[in-house]
């Protein structure tokens, strides 16, 4: 043991060295002061003075104060440090030996930021990583939690298209690594979440903490297997030591319609079409407003009660939630119930700390006709009833003088009301998660630990359809249950240590990691049920079931990791982490099962070095710079690589129908890891006293090996797609985020943050290889426009050189007698003159990038005594839209069967528009998202309670865009991207919440 | 002081995690079998043959449905106000002005290449089992012939495709053959497994391959022959219709609509048949659906409204006589709901009346919602929501009889064929009173002849074609075109995925 015998001679030394410094410096002089909070001049207690390149040091006081004894005369420096402050150094002055210091409540250089398996201090990082934390959160409706955080983090794209209560928000870090589109993975409290909306969608936002954003891959590095589309770590609320606190937080608010399609009214109607025999017919008398009609003002309240506390051994928070949000569409919403528990214990001297949470939710969801079919699906789809309303005349009434409805079926033509009252679409969400983890300190410094957590979900959804007697469909409906169960489990090891003075410092970390995920579920269709009533709650009184109508499914996959992180810095000044990890997948193949993902960071602190301190105005200064590897599988089918035989179609054979098996999936065996290459170069600066903090962040990520499913040449292959690793991308872009004290004294203060982000995205290449063969494709159509008369209409693209879902248009230039005329090009894509629109071919289309120039958010919080108020504006600049849903029904040849959008009486167009750059609408907007004024009570102004917050909430009070069509927040991902086709309205909301602590 | 103790734990740390680290990746597959663990039963053969026919199913509306039919004078497909227009797809068939992107036309190819590829692996699969079953020389033999019925297809619309008899083959291999070549292959391989195939009409072979379906495809294959290699094959095609028609094993139904009931089972007219039940997982037939009117669902208590899309105009549909029986398969003039009152289109207010006449491929008027006859051929299904349980007759007797008829005609044999087209002409019309005579039989009276029988049965182009008709102008709107549109283009996106590919002469590579 020959090192360890160096180490200990090296500890000895150290030791000995420490005790020799304290007995020379023992003769010094006295220096004391106090500690205060920049902001609140609050005393702040537990603040580290320290001698600065000794061990010397002292602890506040609880009323702030403190007091060094034996200073050496040799101590030029003292150092201020404080967990979530600034950390400051005061240069001491000959002979004075009291010092009142305020120390800034440090934005972000000091803060500790959650990195996977682990925090790091934040002046450690050499990442893009932001925090954000509870103070910062969006309030409002908030019915899901990242809505908390829209708009808030420079990278970090969140849309919602429409208000639709049970819609999954797109979400998406840089870019996305496929080109389909994949949410960042999801991390809460350590558990790496399988299923990112089920996750997210079953916490209670007002349990949540803290965001930790990992934007780079070096940062994600330590998620290597799942972190290619980034990282939102999610860290909930704990139980603190001392007094018991109970806490209640609720807010009830109303929402209505902000904006919709405005179609004819009924005398609009009568107007447009006076004179014409069938519209006379066709007017039943009634005036009714069909999108006014099948919306409402929702109400929708929240709770959320917490109870925490402990000693310093043990600590806990309990908390329960429920929300019910009322959709501003009849008849959609969803309820939420919610339980979280989360424990710490420290036993045997502190050394083994056990934490451990549950979380249980369940979700009534109430669904619109027509979404959530495939729930399997990534979003709950889009629903007709959008499309009836606007279709449906206003002159026909909702209800015939009986009672029943009013039902003229035909294209796209069918009561809206019966549609939405009388399908029954609901789901039921129960999900239920525990972990545990146990870490024990062997020795100090080094700590060996266990983590286990178990998820599962378990929708249980139905369906019910009843009968149209002018339809004259079958009653229908269906139930079924899918089941997913995540099983987690990790090992892992850390030792930390500073040496040399303190100069040096060490944090390794390893961990070995294995995660299994089982879906499976069962469900039962069913038809000609006599009594409605019963719904699907005796799906055995049907009277029509067929072969394919009872199903079930099951399927696994395993992943296992082992991964190495090494931090290192020295004298506050450099900092390198590297990252190493090599991961396993079940869904590739023996021979590419496992891929090794590296990545190394530098961070060098500038501002830390003798030459800089000369710059009076910059106190902070920090260069990052990394590069690293991440894989992604995510995607893809459980089984690509395997040959499986499963079920197929049915054939009928020797007068019977049975049931065929066959190869449903061509198998890839030689299918490996996507991979991500992500550099990353940034700065994070604080200048002015610590008033002007920011962070300057540029991107350059490339995707091999993108896992694509592929074009197959016909013949010789089985089907026309196979899943290869077959396309590059390229995603880059900049990140800027500014945040200012603008105003700071006792009695007003005023704060201004603001983000804003680019993204490029870029397809490099679209060839691979499948057995052996070249594969190479030049475009694939991709999106389309839909709606009557509008199938085979594609106008986007996957394309070499272009962004994916890149709009492939004709360009409108003219009408001309009633014909729509477009630029023409010829063979050497020359324009030459117009072409009609009938006539044009391919060759006319041209390329449009509808991604935005860049994304931006601006903050502005004020106080003003116990009177807060902030505002929140987002935006979108130089984005585009394909206005489908105005291309639908902007068109006066609807008239009078079907009722039109208004323009469409004044656009001109006398046929069907055909999809052009007509309908390429600017989709630039700034949005007030937020508004809030709240109320602070001062502390012990009121009995028995510690703090109370009152607050108003606006959301989305107004948005300033030239966009034509409801909203110009659109699906930024798959096929359906930048296309604008019937979405659930934008609501306006109005809420007033309460904050308590007792 | 601790640093033995450090270095001791890391030591049995990286022991522990070395002994007990998970890295089993092999996940359980629960809803699927290796392939290893099929074909072990002569059930699960059947089973694994079963899917070649179930893709069959795309056959009777699908794609290849649209370009045999939609290029021809049998069916137009009119943009009705914004209605049908689908990217100009519909028009560009009827008006012959189609380009190789055209989504039906690789719709199809993809069709034909998948059923041949399927095909394909199965053979191999079946034929490389560690222990093949005893009647591995009929299975392939059927497999076989039912790959010749997707290169027949591929010959009548493409002409000069690849052919791939291996499951395995290599794609830089492949490339165009010349029609001339496809056109030998199919007919050797249908009569190299002609003694491989069973001889009996039962409920075993209903809707599976036969003898005689082999010879319906080689009378097809003969009866163009001309078209398709330059060299005509009439003896050989009156050969091929004997095989089936003297074996006696199929006779005309007496009632020319029994074999397209919706319990068609029965019918001893139709030779090979693709079986549908939408009940039980044998779907999607649903060309009602394509061509009823929105609200024909009143007419007949189908659970769902109707597209109004594909329907025959006015030219084909007064070919028909009064008295010929089978102009029934269209519904013209007014409609009634199934209490019988007269329908009223409730969207324009006018009556729900069909008119044959299709004056414009395009027009908001709301009286064209009614243009066109409307097929009702194969007997809608009341009460689906859209599936069909029609079985569709790819073959059936009367056409055998029309082709003997037509190639003894064009060979100056015996009669003329004058006796196999009165058979088919006296049962549509009940009686002989409008038989044709060796005057009154011509080339013009035999295309018009075939149209009344085999409308909307895929056959129309093919017989254009062949009677030179194919490409001469139409009412409405469609110009006299080119000649290279007798085959429709390679479509891109192949041309794309594989360079040796070569398109067909006239159209753009």
């Amino acid at each position: 043991m020959k090192t360890s015998s160096l180490l200990r001679n090296f500890a000895w030394c150290l030791v000995a060295l420490l005790s020799l410094a304290q007995i020379v410096f023992a003769q010094g002089k006295v220096i004391s002061g106090t500690v205060t909070d920049a902001d609140n001049q609050d005393p702040l207690p537990g603040v580290t003075v320290q001698i600065k390149g000794t061990s010397t040091g002292t602890i506040t006081t609880a009323d702030g104060t403190f007091k060094l004894n034996n200073v050496p005369a040799s101590a030029k420096t003292l150092v201020f440090s404080f967990v979530g402050y600034e950390t400051k150094e005061v240069t001491l002055e000959e002979g004075k030996a009291t010092y009142t210091i305020t120390l800034q409540n440090g934005k972000a250089l000091d803060e500790v930021v959650v990195v996977g398996y682990g925090t790091q201090k934040k002046k450690d990082i050499t990442g893009a990583v932001t925090k954000v934390t509870t103070k910062e959160f969006n309030t409002g409706v908030i019915s899901n939690p990242l809505q908390q955080v829209q708009g808030k983090v420079a990278g970090l794209v969140i849309v919602q298209p429409g208000s639709d209560p049970n819609e999954n928000l797109t979400v998406r870090l840089r870019g996305s690594t496929s080109l389909e589109g994949q949410p960042p993975l999801l991390v809460v409290d350590g558990v790496a979440i399988d299923d990112f909306n089920r996750g997210i969608n079953a916490i209670a936002p007002g349990d949540i903490e803290s965001y930790d954003i990992l934007r780079d891959a070096s940062s994600a590095a330590i998620y290597g297997a799942r972190g290619a589309n980034g990282v939102i770590i999610i860290t909930t609320k704990k139980g603190k030591a001392g007094k018991t606190t109970v806490e209640y937080n609720g807010y009830v608010s109303t929402e209505s319609v902000a904006n919709n399609i405005d179609v004819l009214s009924a005398d609009e109607w009568r107007a447009a079409t006076a004179g014409n025999a069938t519209a006379a017919a066709l007017d039943k008398g009634a005036n009714t407003d069909w999108p006014d009609e099948i919306t409402q003002t929702a109400f929708s309240h929240n709770h959320n009660v917490a109870v925490g506390g402990g000693t310093d051994k043990f600590n806990y928070r309990a908390s329960l939630s429920y929300l019910d949000q009322e959709g501003v569409v009849l008849n959609s919403g969803k309820d939420m119930l919610s339980a979280r528990l989360n424990i710490q214990q420290k036993s045997f001297n502190d050394r083994l700390t056990v934490t451990a949470g549950i979380n249980t939710t369940v979700t009534n969801r109430k669904f619109l006709p027509g979404q959530n079919l495939d729930p399997k699906a990534k979003t709950v789809g889009q629903s007709n009833i959008f499309n009836l309303a606007f279709n449906y005349l206003p002159v026909w009434p909702v209800y015939n003088p009986d009672g029943t409805y009013y039902q003229v079926i035909d294209f796209d033509l069918e009561n809206p009301l019966f549609d939405l009252l009388e399908i029954h679409n609901r789901r039921k969400d129960n999900f239920w998660q525990g972990h545990a983890k146990a870490d024990y300190e062997l020795v100090k410094g080094l700590t060996v630990g266990v983590f286990g957590a178990i998820s599962r979900s378990n929708d249980v959804g139905d369906y019910f359809e009843p009968r149209v007697p002018e339809k004259n469909n079958k009653t229908f409906g269906a139930r079924y249950n899918y089941n997913k169960q995540v099983t987690n489990f990790d090992m892992h090891l850390n030792y930390k240590k500073t040496f040399g003075g303190d100069k040096h410092s060490v944090d390794f970390t390893f961990v070995h990691e294995y995660n299994r995920f089982v879906n499976d579920g069962f469900g039962v269709l069913a038809r000609g049920f006599l009594i409605p009533d019963i719904l699907t709650n005796n799906l055995g009184t049907n009277t029509d079931i067929r072969n394919n109508d009872p199903f079930s499914y099951k399927d696994e996959v395993l992943l296992a990791s082992f991964l190495g992180r090494l931090v290192y810095s020295f004298d506050n000044r450099y900092s390198v982490t590297l990252n190493y990890r090599r991961d396993g997948s079940s869904k590739f193949g023996p021979n590419n099962r496992w891929g090794n993902f590296p990545s190394a960071g530098l961070a060098w602190t500038i501002s830390s070095e003798e030459f800089f301190k000369k710059l009076a105005v910059v106190n902070y200064l920090k260069l990052r710079v990394t590069y690293g590897t991440t894989g992604n599988q995510e995607d893809i089918d459980p089984y690509p690589y395997q040959l499986l035989y499963g079920a197929s179609d049915k054939f009928y054979y020797g007068g019977e129908v049975l049931q065929g098996y066959g190869i449903n999936q061509l198998n890839n065996p030689d299918l490996k890891w996507e991979v991500r290459h992500s550099f990353n170069i940034g700065m994070d600066f604080s200048l002015f006293n610590s008033r002007l903090n920011g962070t300057v962040d540029y991107f350059n990520d490339k995707t091999k090996d993108l896992l694509f499913n592929y074009d197959l040449p016909q013949p010789p292959f089985l089907t026309n797609r196979v899943v290869a690793n077959a396309a590059d991308a390229e995603n880059k872009g900049i990140e800027i985020t500014l945040n200012g004290d603008v105003i700071r004294n006792s009695k007003f203060t005023w704060n201004a943050a603001f983000n804003l982000g680019t993204l490029r995205n870029k397809i490099t290449n679209l060839s691979g290889k499948f057995q052996g063969a070249d594969l190479s494709i030049t475009a694939r159509n991709y999106g389309y426009a839909d709606g009557r008369g509008l199938s085979n209409a594609y106008i986007t693209r996957l394309v070499n050189g272009h962004p994916a879902g890149v709009f492939w248009l004709h360009e409108f230039v003219e009408l001309r007698d009633g014909h729509e005329y477009y630029a023409h090009y010829d063979d050497k894509g020359q324009r030459v003159g117009l072409i009609r629109s009938d006539s044009a071919t391919d060759a006319d289309r041209v390329y449009i990038d509808p991604t935005p120039k860049f994304t931006y958010g601006f903050t502005n919080s004020f106080t003003y005594g116990n009177f807060d108020l902030s505002f929140f504006i987002r935006g979108v600049q130089g984005a585009k839209i394909f206005a489908n849903t105005l291309l639908n029904l902007s068109t006066v040849t609807r008239l009078p069967g079907n009722n039109v959008e208004k323009s469409a009486l004044t656009n001109g167009f006398t046929a069907q528009p055909q999809p052009s750059t007509y309908w390429l609408k600017d989709a630039s907007y700034l949005r007030m998202e937020n508004l809030t004024f709240g109320y602070n009570f001062k502390p012990g102004s009121l009995k028995y309670i510690q703090s109370l917050r009152l607050y108003l909430a606006a959301n989305n009070l107004f948005i300033i865009t030239d966009y034509p069509g409801i909203d110009p927040e659109v699906k930024v991902e798959g096929d359906r991207r930048y296309i604008d086709r019937s979405y659930y309205p934008k609501t306006r909301s109005f809420t007033f919440g309460v904050n308590v602590n007792f | 002081m601790n640093n033995k103790l450090v270095w001791k734990a890391l030591l049995a740390g990286g022991l522990i995690l070395g002994g007990i680290s998970c890295t089993n990746l092999d996940a359980d597959v629960f809803d699927q079998v290796e392939q290893d663990n099929f074909w072990k039963t002569p059930e699960q053969i059947i089973a694994g043959i079963g899917p070649a026919y179930a893709s069959l199913r795309g056959y009777a509306n699908g794609d290849v449905f649209s370009l045999q039919e939609v290029s021809s004078d049998e069916i137009i497909v009119p943009t009705r106000g914004s209605d049908w227009y689908d990217n100009g797809n519909w028009q560009s068939l009827w008006l012959h002005t189609w380009t190789p992107n055209l989504g039906p036309i690789n719709g199809a190819w993809e069709f034909i290449y998948s059923g041949i590829a399927k095909t394909n692996q199965i053979m191999k699969t079946v034929s490389e089992l560690p222990e093949p079953p005893a009647n591995l020389p009929e299975i392939e033999a059927e497999l076989k012939t039912l790959r010749a019925f997707y290169y027949y297809l591929g010959l009548d619309l493409f002409g000069n495709i690849p052919i791939v008899a291996d499951f395995n083959t290599d794609v830089s291999s492949v490339t165009n053959n010349s029609r001339a070549e496809v056109f030998a292959f199919i007919e050797k391989d249908l009569k190299d497994n002609l003694p491989y195939l069973s001889e009996n009409v039962d409920a075993a072979t209903y809707g599976r391959v036969n003898k005689y379906f082999a010879f319906s495809i080689l009378a097809k294959l003969y009866l163009n022959a001309g078209v398709y290699t330059g060299t005509a094959r009439w003896q050989d095609c009156i050969s091929a219709c004997d095989s089936i028609i003297m074996a006696n094993k199929y006779q005309l139904e007496p009632n020319f609509f029994s074999n397209f009931l919706v319990q068609n089972e029965g019918s001893r007219e139709n030779i090979f048949v693709i079986p549908y039940d939408d009940a039980k997982g044998l779907g999607t037939f649903n060309i009602q659906l394509f061509t009823l009117h929105y609200q024909s669902n009143e007419t007949f208590g189908l659970g769902a409204s109707p597209y109004n899309g594909f329907c025959t105009p006015a030219a084909f549909y007064n070919m028909f006589d009064a008295a010929d029986t089978r102009r029934n398969m269209f519904l013209v003039g007014q409609q009634y709901d199934r209490s019988g009152n007269p329908q009223v289109d409730k969207q324009v207010n006018l009556p729900l009346s069909f008119d044959p006449n299709v004056p414009v491929i395009s027009s908001p008027e709301p009286s064209f919602r009614m243009a066109g006859a409307r097929s009702v051929k194969y007997q809608p299904t009341p009460g689906t929501t859209g599936g069909m349980n029609n079985d569709f007759a790819v073959f059936r007797l009367a056409d055998i009889y029309l082709m003997r008829g037509e190639a003894k005609f064009r060979n100056n044999t015996g009669d003329k064929g004058l006796s196999d087209f009165n058979l088919v002409r006296e049962r549509a019309f009940g009686n002989s009173d409008h038989n044709w005579t060796p005057a009154t039989l011509t080339l013009d009276s035999i295309l018009a002849e075939r149209g009344r029988e085999v409308a909307w049965e895929l056959s129309r182009r093919t017989d254009l074609i062949r009677f030179g008709k194919f490409l001469d102008p139409r009412v409405p709107a469609k110009q006299a075109s080119a000649p290279y549109r007798v085959l429709f283009p390679i479509p891109k996106p192949q041309l794309d995925k594989n360079g040796n590919l070569n398109q067909n002469d006239g159209y753009p590579g």
